[in-house]
């Protein structure tokens, strides 16, 4: 590989890291308390541990706090998709679409990364300031 | 002369069914490597194929291993296909261009890599019509780099071993 190319390479690798950068200071300014407008409808009172959002097609479907051990299931485009939380962590536990990839994501928290996403069923499972921050006007479906 | 077309075709269709196979393999039994970054076993067969057979050549291996892999996954029109789709077209362009520059297949391999995760998260954008999805751009870029470098390895041992077609 020539001089030039490592150098395109090393700017490509810290505008990436810069990226990173970014997207970490965003997500920590965004406390969920700051956040949430009343167009949301999310649980009033103090979770446990975080509310997280189900977001599918820019509307929450279902609010759960992951501090608490439960199972939850919604409907998304192609299928249900059972929601397991346990000790402050989450997953995907069954989900009957053709893809499988929310489901082999699995654990997640909120020091995560990256969210659970399901295309076919156009889920996304992140916790509800960045819902509003990341995915823009989400509203209730309720 | 004949044959030599014969030939050409013979590659072109072993070439197709080496992306199909390898698409396949990596999408039902590898996955992704780590957060969704995967390897991109069939980018190498896409820069095999513009190495030994050409652009013309390239375009139809990659665009048989789209349509044909989604096809037998039952994915065909899917969001999965036309993510596929984006991060192909994306992909292809680059290396187009990258192979007239003549630069190097190492460098090729990484950039088309690159371009595969660019093009992908540019259609699930306009999937979602939301731009905030190119937040997990940064991860794939650095992820990209080293995937780029074992398809890059791994495509120029194969070149070692097979004489080029092109004209």
């Amino acid at each position: 590989m020539k001089k030039k190319e490592w150098l395109i390479l090393l700017v490509i690798a810290l505008i990436a890291a810069l990226g990173l950068l970014v997207t970490r200071v965003m997500k920590k300014n965004t406390a969920p308390s700051v956040n949430p407008d009343g167009s949301m409808n999310m649980p009033e009172e103090k979770a446990e541990g975080t509310w997280i959002a189900v977001v599918n097609r820019n509307r929450a479907i279902l609010y759960f706090d992951s501090g608490i051990d439960a199972e939850y299931t919604v409907e998304g485009n192609v299928s249900e998709m059972t929601i397991e939380v346990q000790e402050g962590r989450w997953h995907v536990k069954d989900v009957a679409c053709y893809d499988y990839t929310c489901k082999n994501m699995g654990w997640v928290s909120e020091d995560s990364i990256l969210p659970i996403i399901c295309l076919p069923n156009d889920i996304v499972i992140v916790d509800a300031a960045t819902a509003v921050n990341m995915i823009g006007e989400v509203t209730d479906g309720n | 002369m004949g044959i030599e077309k014969t030939k050409r075709f013979v590659y072109l269709a072993l070439f197709s069914a080496m992306a199909i196979v390898l698409s396949l393999i990596e999408s039902i039994y590898i996955g992704p490597i780590f957060f969704m970054v995967r390897i991109g076993l069939a980018n190498i067969v896409a820069l095999v194929t513009v190495k030994i057979l050409g652009v013309k050549e390239m375009i139809i291996v990659n665009t048989m291993r789209v349509v044909i892999s989604t096809l037998m996954r039952g994915m065909i029109f899917s969001s999965t296909f036309w993510i596929s789709l984006g991060g192909v077209v994306l992909s292809s362009i680059v290396l187009i261009i990258l192979e007239k520059m003549k630069s190097s297949l190492m460098f090729t391999s990484v950039i088309m890599s690159i371009a595969h995760s660019v093009g992908q998260v540019i259609v699930v954008c306009f999937f979602y019509m939301q731009a905030g999805v190119a937040a997990i751009l940064p991860y794939l870029l650095l992820g990209s780099i080293p995937m780029g470098f074992l398809t890059g390895m791994t495509a120029q041992l194969v070149l070692a071993r097979i004489k080029p077609l092109k004209a």
